[in-house]
């Protein structure tokens, strides 16, 4: 009878005891259900602000907090100049929606041609100012159409595709880029009308991406790298190399903020941010274009397979320029990756590391100096007797292209004859020799700071043999890389001392500090030197003598094949700096498999004129940088007094503009009647 | 004259002694907390008190406080006489409201008129305990079938009408209440039962005809719906129960509850008033809220109790009913017991129509506490009360005593 409480109304049915009990027990039902329902609230509340209370406010803290990404910069690449080379930069992403419009064609008024509803939409959408499609315009149409058909297709199959679903199935595709800044307002205002005329949307919100940049295009391509999509990794150069410097660390930033997300205090770094570090290159991109504009030209004059040239300070053993032509551009390996087809990306790398060759006569400035040390004399006899003539008694025969005439140690290295040079190597012995070519650093790994390079070979003293030591004599039989000869050369011009070449500025990165090792005397040196300027002045280069104190070697190397040396595969190289007493700059290119008519296959022909056009350019534009502020000055002074502004002498000079006004290497006159080497090779081995 | 007066005077502050000072000081208690909390939740510390907010509560409490000082003095009987005009009075304005529903669509809810606005399924929660306390009265005859439907039908009239609004949470109100008033009325017992019975039956059945939303919140509460939906108002409830545990034993302090500062509560000056209290007065202020309502119920069941006037008593057990269960179903939905309704915390919430009709009912609670001993005339007199047995109780002792 407890849920029948009907008791104090019908109390007069009852006895007065019977009554009562049912009042009582009404009382405690009530009081029963009441009590236990705020009970159960405040159990339940006690138990979370007295047990719990820790839970939620943590649990609090986390819900009042919004915790988000805080991007973080890979490292800037600056030039020597302070240029910068790469950087992050913010940009977006531009979607459109397939489905916006109908796939239906309708006839155009008075044309033959139908359209689409959606091509039209996307021929506007394309021409959105501002916008950097992904791809050349056809193929985003093609791929915005195809990815519409396709789901029109599914949806007829699939009549049961229900709207919602449809709705599923809207995705936006990737079509493009905008910059910040002006590009992206003019893009949104162009975006707003194009949805006005539409009268629905059809790109949506523009998202944030950080692009990597590279300002100066596929300049120094090589040098600089390139970095994956994914912004992981570099793919090559020193995006690649200093990867580990480079790469930034995306940090989580914690905020109280209020359900708007609006911020309420300075953020929290939960887990901080690293950016990369900035690196400063020794390259300088005025020189790195110089360099590749030239190498493009000779590798065009000389029809060659491939051409690599290099700039560097000798005093410091910095790179200003190192390139190879044809190199990647910018994105070909990613593309060659995508296609499968890496292989092909090998010869197009830095040939400076990566390529070992047999030098030639451009080692003939070592065996010159390993005489000078022997105690030689410039003026010394050699026994040169003809142009073509064997030595003790074996059978091998030594060849030049024409007979010696200043028949001294001095004249076979300016006029580059392979007897001359042979006698001298036999007078000096195998000892000095292979010792002078593993002083100055040939066979060995120069230590760039530029990723893996090859070490070449010089064959160990106890293996070598009498025709070691002629062959090594006129750069044969040893395999180097570019590097390692440029390297050596640089001990040369700087007095003797070898330096690491490197790419980083010592200065302001964390490399390694080498001290310099003494190769050599700095008397002997400067006498080499100066027996390299006379190779420019008299010898095998004197067709490239230009406007500054060069002074170079030549060397063209045949390539080992299989069995022997090839006949019309050449390595032509010339290495040259400026100027010769004191060098600033010293340059070297190696042109590999020239044309083998009009002599192009002679260093003198295809590789001087190339350093020497480097060089100029390259000594030049430091005056120039020098005379074009000069210039902006007497700009601002004369401004008003003058209408046309002062010319300052010497500006129209520039090397570049005078020689691409001329055609290239006009004024090369001489065709440089001692070079290349003609030698006969071979017979004895 | 002066005697006259004196006597008058005593007898209305004797009326006022024992249950109903006890409804007035429980009332102005929650009355106050609600105010400070109201300040707290909609207005802030930045606002000096009384705040925008606060002012337009305070105005509604006055306006209340009067009403109820008026009708606390009001005899039951005119109260019982009004009770049908009341009614039906409300029932017309709701169909009213409902046809313009039909003309315009969207939710009706409200009647608003200049900056005044008035929420008449409110009035039809205390229309309908008076209307059912009067049908309900005679007891002896309303134990067969016929009286009992019409008894249903009256009930559930206005339940149909704010359940169309659509209004779940308030007409959910009616269901304890008439249930309540119904089992104290003295029904039979097997009656009780199989209406209980059909009620849930409608109850079930009714369930597809719901909205969307209303699904969801009860899917959610029984753990079988999709939480992450917004509708299912898990979220609301979610901050609250973050709010009031975060509160500790003591809470942070007045105005230093971030949750609903920063806007993470939804609401909070109204249904989820409960956990701001808890966040920033800690368990103190959530017991100190539990125990006013536990006095104020226990004191109308006391009221009603004590009370001999079977309309006098179904009254009391249906205001009790109804202020208790909206009190405690807004605590318990805001410690997540309960699925999310829209019901306010009475006398706490901010909210004009609420307020008000929670202090005019208990004005009648007290009119019937004054007059606890108030039956039909004894010599047959449909209209009128007795001079002698509608004396207050205690003043009725006292002069036996004396």
């Amino acid at each position: 009878m407890i849920w029948n409480p009907a008791a104090i109304s019908s109390v007069r049915e009852k006895t007065p005891e019977k009554a009562r009990s049912d009042g009582e027990i009404i009382i405690a039902v009530i009081f029963i259900l009441v009590g236990t329902a705020f009970l159960a609230v405040l159990l339940r509340s006690g138990w979370m602000q007295l047990v719990d209370s820790e839970h939620w406010r943590t649990i609090q803290s986390t819900a009042q907090a919004r915790s988000n990404w805080s991007q973080a910069s890979r490292g800037k690449i600056y030039d020597r100049q302070g240029i910068v080379l790469a950087e992050d930069r913010l940009s977006w992403k531009v979607g459109f929606d397939p489905y916006s419009a109908s796939l239906v064609r309708e006839e155009r008024t008075g044309g033959i041609d139908s359209i689409s509803a959606l091509e039209r939409v996307i021929e506007k959408t394309l021409l959105l100012p501002g916008l950097q499609l992904a791809g050349p315009a056809e193929e985003v149409a093609s791929k915005i159409l195809e990815v519409a058909s396709r789901n029109d297709e599914i949806l007829h199959f699939n009549k049961s595709v229900e709207k919602r679903e449809r709705r599923s199935l809207n995705q936006y595709l990737y079509i493009g880029t905008v910059k910040a800044g002006r590009e992206k307002l003019d893009f949104l205002e162009g975006k707003a009308e194009l949805h006005r005329e539409l009268g629905r949307p059809v790109i949506p919100a523009l998202e944030p991406i950080v692009t990597r940049q590279y300002p100066h295009g596929d300049t120094g391509t090589l040098v600089i790298g390139e970095l994956r999509g994914d912004r992981k990794i570099g793919l090559h150069g020193i995006e690649l190399e200093y990867n580990h410097l480079l790469l930034e660390r995306r940090g989580l930033r914690r905020q109280q903020t209020d359900i708007s997300g609006r911020p309420l205090r300075e953020a929290s770094q939960a887990v901080p941010r690293i950016h990369g570090e900035d690196l400063h290159l020794t390259i300088g991109i005025q020189e790195q274009a110089i360099l590749e504009s030239v190498l493009a030209d000779t590798y065009i004059d000389t029809e060659a397979r491939s051409v690599s040239g290099i700039v560097m300070d000798p005093r410091t053993g910095e790179i200003l320029a190192i390139a190879t032509y044809p190199g990647l551009l910018r994105g070909e390996l990613q593309a060659l990756y995508n296609s499968k087809r890496e292989s092909e990306a090998f010869p197009k790398m830095l040939r400076w590391l990566l390529m070992t060759m047999e030098p030639g006569s451009v080692v003939k400035p070592f065996l010159l100096t390993a005489a000078l040390e022997a105690g030689m004399n410039l003026d010394d006899p050699v026994d040169v007797r003809a142009k073509s003539q064997r030595f003790s008694g074996k059978s091998r025969t030594f060849t030049d292209s024409h007979l010696l005439r200043d028949r001294t140690v001095r004249g076979a290295v300016v006029e580059s004859s392979n007897i001359g040079i042979v006698d001298i190597g036999l007078k000096l012995g195998d000892k000095r020799v292979h010792g002078i070519l593993r002083k100055f650093g040939l066979g060995e790994k120069t230590g760039i700071d530029l990723g893996r390079e090859e070490t070449g070979f010089v064959k160990p003293l106890d293996r070598w043999s009498w025709y070691t030591l002629t062959s090594a004599s006129f750069g044969y039989e040893i395999q180097v890389t570019p590097l390692q000869l440029i390297r050596a050369y640089c001990a040369i011009a700087n007095g003797g001392q070898l330096i690491r070449p490197h790419i980083l500025r010592i200065d302001t990165d964390r490399l390694e500090q080498i001290q310099p090792v003494r190769v050599t005397d700095e008397t002997i040196a400067y006498t080499v030197r100066h027996v390299m300027r006379e190779v420019v002045l008299k010898g095998t280069a004197k067709g490239v003598l230009g406007t500054i104190e060069m002074a170079g070697k030549t060397g063209t190397a045949k390539v080992a094949i299989a069995g022997g040396y090839s006949e019309d595969r050449y390595v032509s190289s010339f290495v040259g700096f400026a100027p010769w007493q004191d060098p600033e700059r010293i340059a070297m290119v190696v042109v590999e498999e020239p044309a083998t008519h009009d002599y192009l296959y002679y260093a003198s022909r295809s590789a001087a004129p190339a350093v020497r056009e480097i060089l100029e350019s390259v000594l030049h534009s430091k005056v120039n940088r020098v005379q074009q502020r000069l210039e902006q000055v007497l700009k601002i002074v004369d401004l008003g007094a003058q209408k046309e502004p002062s010319r300052v002498r010497g500006l129209d000079r520039l090397p570049r503009a005078d020689s691409l006004a001329n055609g290239p290497r006009s004024n090369i006159d001489d065709q440089g009647e001692g070079e290349p080497d003609r030698w006969n090779h071979g017979e004895g081995n | 004259m002066r005697s006259f007066l004196s006597s008058a005077f005593d007898e209305w502050r004797e009326g006022w002694a024992g249950a109903a000072f006890l409804l007035l000081v429980t009332s102005i208690w929650l009355l106050t907390v609600g105010t400070i909390f109201v300040q707290s939740a909609a207005d802030g510390p930045d606002v000096g008190f009384p705040g925008p907010y606060a002012v337009s509560h305070l105005q509604k409490i006055l306006v209340g406080l009067i009403l109820m000082a008026i009708i606390s003095c009001v005899s039951p009987r005119k109260i019982e006489n009004f009770a049908a005009l009341f009614f039906w009075g409300t029932i017309s304005v709701l169909v009213l409201m409902l046809t313009w529903k039909l003309l315009q669509g969207g939710v009706v809810r409200w009647i608003r008129y200049g900056g005044f606005g008035l929420q008449p399924s409110e009035l039809a929660k205390i229309a309908t305990i008076l209307f059912l306390a009067r049908l309900l009265r005679p007891a002896k005859q309303s134990q067969g079938w016929q009286p009992m439907l019409k008894i249903v039908a009256v009930a559930a009239l206005p339940f149909v009408l704010i359940a169309l609004q659509p209004d779940l949470g308030t007409a959910l109100v009616f269901v304890p209440t008439v249930a309540a008033m119904m089992w104290v009325s003295g029904i039979s017992g097997r009656h009780f039962v199989v209406l209980m019975l059909l009620g849930s039956l409608i109850a079930g059945a009714a369930f597809p005809l719901m909205h969307e939303y209303q699904k969801d919140r009860v899917l959610a509460y029984l753990g079988i719906g999709d939480i992450s939906r917004e509708t299912t108002g898990g979220y609301q409830v979610a901050q609250s129960i973050i709010a009031i545990g975060s509160g500790g034993p003591t809470g942070k302090g007045l105005y230093l509850g971030s949750h609903h500062d920063l806007g993470y509560l939804p609401e909070d000056h109204n249904d989820f008033i409960f956990a701001v209290i808890g966040e920033e007065w800690g368990l103190v202020g959530t017991i100190s809220v539990l125990i006013g309502f536990l006095i104020l119920i226990f004191a109308m069941l006391g009221v009603a109790w004590n009370c001999r006037d079977p309309f006098g008593r179904l009254v009391a057990v249906g205001i009790c009913a109804q202020i208790g269960f909206q009190a405690i179903v807004n605590q318990a939905m805001s410690v997540g017991l309960v699925p999310v309704t829209g019901l306010p915390l009475p006398f706490i919430s901010y909210g004009g129509t609420s307020l008000c009709v929670s202090l005019a009912a208990i004005g009648i609670v007290i009119a019937i506490a004054r007059r606890p001993v108030e039956v039909i005339h004894p010599d047959g007199l449909k209209k009128g009360t007795s001079d002698v047995r509608n004396r207050p109780i205690r003043s009725r002792i006292s002069r036996l005593d004396a």
